[in-house]
Parts: structure tokens; C-alpha cells; sequence
């Protein structure tokens, strides 16, 4: 055996396979939640990417401003990162993300993007990311849906169809069996 | 290999190893994260919130703290022209007092605006029919809104960024369900982000 125990690379070529073995169970664990989102899901796919479950509330009232989400996956090798959105029932389609200190919540425009790590995910859910809808056209009405375009550096331009859910019936992920 | 070897090479081992649980562990979680769940906040006599408003319903009625004395107020501060958080909150109001059924009935959900500029005795009744029937919408002058958030020690601001006359602007602004007893006191608060499933077990609970 030419990798000997006091060599400088064994340790490195231990840590290395300790890295991958355990990385990999770790994705095993996300990947029984990516069978189950994907199980009920409707997405969109491009290269890399794939957007899970977009869906936003339906407008109360006259609601002037409204708000989507998803689950981003990144299936890729490769980190990427989402920089735009943008839409045509709405004057502006902006990432946001929600800022809370002192019980104060500060809504603030995400500057430069969102990153997605390679394997990793993202989601945007209420009281978190969300992409904000400013100025909509017309109320959001549920059972119907819209068409939102998210830009990506990598994976480049992805159009997803949203599905509008009723106030006090947004969707519930029912958990699958754990195997 | 001697002992000694044996030795160094365990621990060598054992090192690499947490190291690179350590690196899995962190690097992985370190991915966007929904502000933490709710959680009741009872408060003491020291800490009493809450007081008189005088006020505007969504039905152009004038209304006041006294108003709702022998009742309880399941009360919001938010805005219409709030995308995310106001939503999301008055949904868990509506979705609360769904299942509380007639064990809800000594509770009113109310929604006080921060926003009076916009949200309109129109835009309002809209508004809050949409989240339960029996959610009132109240609105009033800058100073009387001013008055009632303060009784509240409620925060808001218009989102900086926001140019006059712009008409578009967020509002940054402090987000509870405060639970107001028949008495007028608040009894608890509650943080953004608490399930109705838990929401409504701590009214039962609270207003038993």
C-alpha cells in the first residue's frame, strides 16, 4: 500500500471520503422531500432548475400588492442564483425577503439575488422570500392562475404557471411514508 | 503498526471525521429560514398594553374601545397594501375563528389600519370580508390612528425608499394578535407566524 498512515495525504483522503460519504446521506434525507414535493407538485423545469408548487393567495378585497411562492431546486453540480422575476399582471414582480427585529417586520427588496447552492434549495413561503407583486392589474381570483417569469444567472429565464389559492385554503403538503 | 501508531491514526481519523460532519452540518443549513413560529406572550399587570381608540368602522359607524367591553378582540395592526405578512396573519384570524365555531362568539376579529391614507371605509369592508364575516374593519384620521397605536405601543413607518406622493409605498410596522379581555386589557399577545390549530387552543384556553 502506498498510502501510508503518517503520509500528509492520507488524512486528507479521509477526510475527503468522510466529506462525500456524509454529504451524500444528507442529500438521501432532502431527497425524500423532494419525492414528496414532487409527488403533488406541479413544476418547471430548465437544465439544472426545477420550481416547485408556485402559488399565491388570492387578493383580498381590492388588494393592491400581492405575492408568490415556490420551492426552488437546484439539481445541478453547479451553484446558481436567482436575480430577477417579472410578470405581466402585475406593474413589478421583486424578490423580497421579510426582516424582523424587534417585532418590527421590515419587507426590503432582495439587492443581487438569491443564491442556490449546488443540490441545494430554496423556498419561498409567507413571512419569508416571497416574490412581491406590486401594482396588480386586477385582484387575484382563486382557481385561477398566472404566468411568472424567474431569471436565473445559469439556468437563464423560467416561466411558471402560479396557481391562485382561496384565503383560508392554501395548499397543505400531505407527508408520504418515510420510505 | 505499533500501539502508539495505532493510536495517532484513530484520532487522526476521528478529527477528519468531525471535521467534515462539521462542514456538512453548517454549510447545509445555511439556507433561507422562515422567521421562527409563534408563541403566546401573556402579560403581567406591569406590562399592560393596549387602551381607548376612537375610530371608524368599514361601515362608516363610529366606533370605540368601550364598544367592545364584555367581548373579546382578536386584534391586527397591519395595512391593505401589505403583500405578505398582513395576509397572512388575518388569514390565521379567519382560519382561527373557523374553528373555534361557537366557542368564538364573545370574540371579535378586528383590524385596526396604520395606513388611513389609503385603506378607505371602501377598500377596508373589502378587505377584511375577504379573511371572516365577522371581522371589523377600522380606519380614522392620522391622529386618531396615531392615539390608537400608541395605546398598542404599535410601530409603523412608511418603508424607506418611499417619496411623497408616491402612492405604492410598504409600510414597515410591528406584527401581533393581541387578545383583548371583555375588560379592555390585553390579556396576550401573539407572534406572527403562530398556527390557527394553536392560536385557537390558547383562545379556548384564554377565554374559558
Amino acid at each position: 500500500m502506498t498510502l501510508r498512515p503518517f503520509s500528509p495525504f492520507f488524512p486528507l483522503a479521509v477526510c475527503s471520503a468522510a466529506i462525500t460519504v456524509l454529504w451524500f446521506f444528507a442529500e438521501l434525507g432532502a431527497g425524500h422531500k423532494n419525492h414528496d414535493a414532487m409527488a403533488l407538485a406541479k413544476k418547471a423545469t430548465k437544465g439544472d432548475i426545477i420550481v416547485l408548487r408556485p402559488w399565491a393567495r388570492a387578493s383580498a378585497g381590492r388588494a393592491y400588492n400581492g405575492a408568490a411562492y415556490f420551492t426552488i431546486l437546484n439539481r445541478g453540480t453547479r451553484a446558481d442564483r436567482l436575480i430577477g422575476s417579472n410578470t405581466l399582471i402585475a406593474k413589478k414582480a421583486e424578490l423580497h425577503e421579510h426582516r424582523m427585529a424587534d417585532g418590527i417586520m421590515r419587507m426590503r427588496e432582495v439587492k443581487g439575488g438569491l443564491a442556490i447552492s449546488a443540490g441545494g434549495k430554496l423556498s419561498f413561503a409567507p413571512r419569508g422570500y416571497h416574490v412581491m407583486l406590486a401594482g396588480l392589474a386586477k385582484p387575484l381570483k382563486a382557481g385561477e392562475g398566472f404566468m411568472l417569469t424567474l431569471v436565473f444567472e445559469r439556468a437563464g429565464r423560467i416561466t411558471i404557471h402560479v396557481v391562485v389559492h382561496p384565503i383560508g385554503g392554501a395548499p397543505k403538503l400531505m407527508p408520504m411514508p418515510r420510505h | 503498526m505499533n500501539r502508539r501508531q495505532i493510536l495517532i491514526f484513530s484520532a487522526g481519523i476521528v478529527a477528519c471525521v468531525t471535521v467534515a460532519w462539521a462542514l456538512v452540518f453548517f454549510v447545509k443549513d445555511r439556507r433561507a429560514k422562515i422567521p421562527s413560529q409563534g408563541s403566546v406572550i401573556m402579560l403581567t399587570a406591569a406590562a399592560q398594553i393596549g387602551g381607548s381608540f376612537r375610530l371608524t368602522d368599514h361601515t362608516g359607524k363610529r366606533a370605540s374601545d368601550t364598544d367592545f367591553l364584555g367581548r373579546y378582540m382578536l386584534l391586527y395592526f397591519g395595512y391593505t397594501f401589505c403583500p405578505d405578512v398582513c395576509p397572512a396573519e388575518l388569514q390565521t384570524m379567519g382560519r382561527t375563528m373557523d374553528r373555534l365555531a361557537a366557542k368564538g362568539e364573545k370574540i371579535v376579529p378586528v383590524f385596526i389600519s396604520v395606513d388611513p391614507q389609503r385603506d378607505t371605509l371602501a377598500v377596508l369592508k373589502d378587505y377584511v370580508a375577504a379573511f371572516h364575516p365577522r371581522m371589523i374593519g377600522l380606519t380614522g384620521s392620522a391622529a386618531e390612528i396615531a392615539a390608537a397605536t400608541k395605546a398598542y405601543k404599535v410601530y409603523y413607518r412608511k418603508a424607506p425608499g418611499a417619496m411623497a406622493g408616491d402612492k405604492d409605498y410598504l409600510m414597515d410596522h410591528t406584527s401581533f394578535i393581541y387578545l383583548v379581555g371583555p375588560d379592555g386589557k390585553v390579556v396576550a399577545l401573539f407572534r406572527g407566524g403562530t398556527k390557527a390549530e394553536v392560536l385557537a387552543k390558547e383562545l379556548i384556553r384564554l377565554t374559558r
